[in-house]
């Protein structure tokens, strides 16, 4: 008899959404990344991209620097311990809701 | 790996979906350290330009062909990389990788800028031996490091030439080892590699992230 349908568990709403999702995993895997970089990357409108990544900042799950390379302004984000701490407990929360599904 | 198919209500598939999601864009993250594959073919021609210049010029003029080159294509390797990489973010793997390459670099032209001026060149046995077994070491150590067989075996492959030039009695089989392994471990490998790019550049475009 199949077990009933599982809801989504309480999952951080700062990162449940797809492009801050995208964003913060894109993070994980580097140390810093150039605005530009992540636009690349998740195929983003600066607008759009510009918000989002300013609610992770808001929520503290990344850090932003910036500086000027060969006279243009960059803008650097990079993942904190707060940031990863959260992606670690979304990923966890996940798997705990997919439980015997994963394979 | 998440599979996809079998789950039995919306909210397990949107968790496979993101955990999908999360672990396609972790990998793209650590793998977009920038693509060297030009850079094999640009050092492979440089060492196919500066054989042919010790080989055919006046023994004067010879003597500077490595050196000349060797410069020449380390300034323009710079220039192209500093290009190229512009915006691409560092990781703890791609310092790694460029200090591999790095140490080489410099340790060739320690290696064979003295050789070159104390008029050591000799047979070549020496000088191209040790260029062989510098480039094979970083080819090994890289390989090791991306774990990545394809680049160790490359890297046995430089050595193979190495132990061909040291042993060898005859000058044409120095040079057909060198000019073998060049084709070979540099411009084949750096063709190969060009071609894995415009494949991942590729397969990013047609399934990047949409707008959320």
């Amino acid at each position: 008899m199949p077990e009933p349908a599982a809801a989504l568990p309480d999952l951080d709403p700062v990162i449940h959404g797809k492009l801050r999702l995208a964003l913060l995993s894109l993070l994980a895997g580097v140390e810093q990344a150039e605005f530009t970089w992540l636009k690349q990357k998740t195929s983003s409108t600066d607008g759009n991209l510009g918000a989002h990544l300013l609610k992770l900042e808001e929520a503290g799950y990344v850090s932003v620097e910036k500086k000027f390379v060969s006279r243009k302004p960059v803008t650097l984000y990079a993942m904190t311990s707060a940031g990863r701490e959260a992606l670690a407990n979304y990923v966890a929360a996940l798997k705990a809701l997919l439980g015997g599904a994963l394979v | 790996m998440v599979e996809t198919n079998s789950f039995e209500s919306p909210a397990q598939r949107e968790a496979s979906e993101q955990l999908a999601l999360i672990e396609s864009m972790i990998r793209e993250g650590r793998k977009s350290t920038s693509y060297w594959g030009w850079n094999f073919v640009l050092w492979g021609v440089a060492y196919l330009v500066a054989t042919a210049g010790s080989s055919f010029l006046t023994s004067r003029a010879a003597i500077w062909a490595w050196p000349v080159t060797m410069t020449l294509t380390g300034i323009a390797t710079a220039v192209i990389a500093r290009w190229r990489n512009q915006g691409e973010p560092q990781t703890t793997r791609s310092r790694a990788i460029t200090g591999i390459w790095m140490g080489c670099g410099l340790g060739i032209f320690v290696f064979a800028f003295p050789l070159v001026l104390a008029g050591r060149f000799g047979d070549g046995h020496t000088f191209m031996g040790g260029i062989e077994v510098l480039l094979g070491a970083a080819h090994i150590a890289s390989g090791a490091t991306l774990r990545w067989r394809l680049q160790g075996a490359v890297g046995v492959l430089w050595w193979t030439a190495a132990v061909v030039t040291e042993t060898t009695q005859y000058s044409l089989y120095l040079l057909i080892a060198f000019l073998a392994a060049t084709m070979i471990c540099n411009i084949g490998f750096g063709i190969y590699l060009m071609v894995l790019e415009s494949r991942d550049k590729a397969r990013l475009r047609a399934g990047q992230v949409a707008h959320a």
